[in-house]
């Protein structure tokens, strides 16, 4: 059974720790009562793999004597220090209670300011959980999804770090640009050129099939030469999509997707064959998850 | 508790307390708690989250999932810590404005008016016993288990915990709105 569960929730050792982190906040605000526990279980021992702090195991047998001792006693009796509705508590103990099987959703977006990714796996976790409770394998989907989406990796090679010489040489900040990449696609050696303008560069990457994208960023003399062709485009302008204070524009439309960010005399564009969940997962990786 | 009751919540205890304080541990952080405070608050809610077990052990040994019914019962538990935490900054906040404050002045006049923090607790220590002031500074505000202030004091933790109760209902009648 253990092994089932394991292979069940693999998808989730694909999240960063942050992803995992938002995901136990975003169940905690989720008061419906729902049983989510095996997920939270699972994500809990990912992170444990992953901190692996040793100092931090308790010492149940004094934990327990001092329950013993000190909380259940006659005194505690009908007592709780910190007291809850009795019948959310109890709304478990009846498997086929309304609560239980419920798919009423009271999830609140944040007030900390998700990420769409974040925030868009914390809404399917818990969608999933009442889903799941009326027999539908939405973990199996999810993990299908998830093996699609987060297919990511950071290592690529001689020409990335290559790019990050020459970012370097030209005086434009690293944090700038994304660490993780889809990884059916390669790296191919950067390309850069200096004129009268300023200083472009250019990250391109290739896959099997022929499919490319590209990293591009311009540091200008002037902030003036950005303007006269940045958004002379015959694209469809889906959306605007932040990474902290980098506000990305996407624009689409069937055989390509370009996110262009601009700032002072920087821009950087990040165009190809990709999908917009693609191009927003690679902002999401600006200057390191 | 019957023999095979206390059995129970001994195994259960013992199989669920580690993974139950390492949630605790975790979203203690994540709300950004004095890092001084994670440890003995976090045993503290799983032991009131064991307590609440305890009330409700006939049924729980015939519960089909004990481990999610404590799962969710310590959820709830950090959810009233949190509510009961943002409550009291409330009552403080109140505590610090001029009594004869006008109804209709705007909510910035009010926290421009508002006093240092050792100005502000002088009407609290004025509204309580100098035992339930202490409690309600080291459990309220500094987040000190009542386990820990209970031991300093001489006292109970239910008694620690009926003290702050009334010490809450009292600046609430002083100083609510």
């Amino acid at each position: 059974m253990k092994n089932q569960n394991r292979e069940k929730y693999a998808y989730l050792e694909q999240l960063t720790t942050r992803q995992l982190e938002e995901l136990l906040l975003a169940d905690l605000d989720d008061d419906s009562g729902r049983d989510t526990s095996e997920v939270v279980f699972h994500i809990l021992e990912v992170l444990r793999e992953r901190e692996k702090d040793p100092a931090q195991e308790p010492d149940v047998d004094q934990a327990w004597e001092r329950f013993q001792t000190y909380y259940n006693t006659p005194e505690g009796e009908g007592q709780a220090l910190y007291p809850c509705v009795q019948d959310r508590l109890n709304a478990l103990q009846e498997k086929d209670s309304p609560d239980a099987k419920s798919v009423h959703l009271r999830f609140r977006y944040s007030r900390r300011g998700f990420s769409l990714v974040a925030a868009t796996i914390a809404l399917l976790f818990v969608l999933m959980i009442g889903v799941q409770a009326s027999g539908h394998d939405i973990f199996g989907a999810l993990a299908q999804w998830t093996s699609e989406i987060f297919h990511f990796g950071s290592g690529h090679g001689q020409y990335y770090e290559m790019f990050l010489e020459e970012l370097r040489k030209n005086d434009i900040p690293e944090n700038f640009i994304p660490t993780r990449f889809p990884n059916k696609f390669e790296a191919s050696e950067p390309k850069v050129l200096s004129d009268d303008f300023g200083t472009f560069l250019q990250l391109p990457f290739y896959d099997e099939t022929g499919k490319t994208f590209s990293i591009t960023l311009e540091h200008y003399n002037s902030s003036e030469d950005i303007e006269s062709w940045i958004f002379e485009k015959d694209l469809a302008l889906v959306e605007s999509y932040a990474k902290g204070d980098m506000v990305f524009y996407i624009l689409s439309n069937v055989e390509s997707t370009t996110a262009t960010w601009v700032h002072g005399t920087f821009s950087e564009t990040i165009w190809g064959n990709l999908s917009i969940e693609e191009i927003k997962l690679i902002i999401d990786s600006i200057g390191g998850l | 508790m019957l023999p095979e009751e206390s059995k129970y919540l001994d195994q259960l205890y013992h199989e669920h307390f580690p993974v139950l304080h390492s949630y605790a541990v975790k979203m203690l952080k994540l709300k950004n708690l004095d890092p001084q405070s994670i440890s003995d608050l976090s045993e503290e809610l799983i032991q009131d989250t064991f307590q609440t077990a305890a009330q409700n052990i006939t049924a729980l040994m015939s519960h089909v999932n004990p481990g999610g019914y404590l799962m969710v019962t310590l959820k709830n538990k950090l959810r009233e810590f949190s509510r009961q935490y943002y409550a009291d900054q409330r009552l403080i906040h109140l505590s610090a404005l001029p009594a004869d404050l006008p109804d209709s002045s705007s909510a910035l006049d009010k926290a421009q008016l508002g006093l240092e923090d050792e100005d502000r607790m002088y009407r609290v220590r004025e509204a309580l016993s100098p035992m339930n002031y202490q409690i309600f500074v080291q459990v309220a505000l500094n987040h000190v288990s009542h386990y820990k202030v209970a031991q300093q004091l001489g006292i109970t933790v239910w008694d620690s915990q009926k003290r702050l109760q009334r010490s809450r209902q009292t600046l609430k009648k002083i100083f609510g709105p």
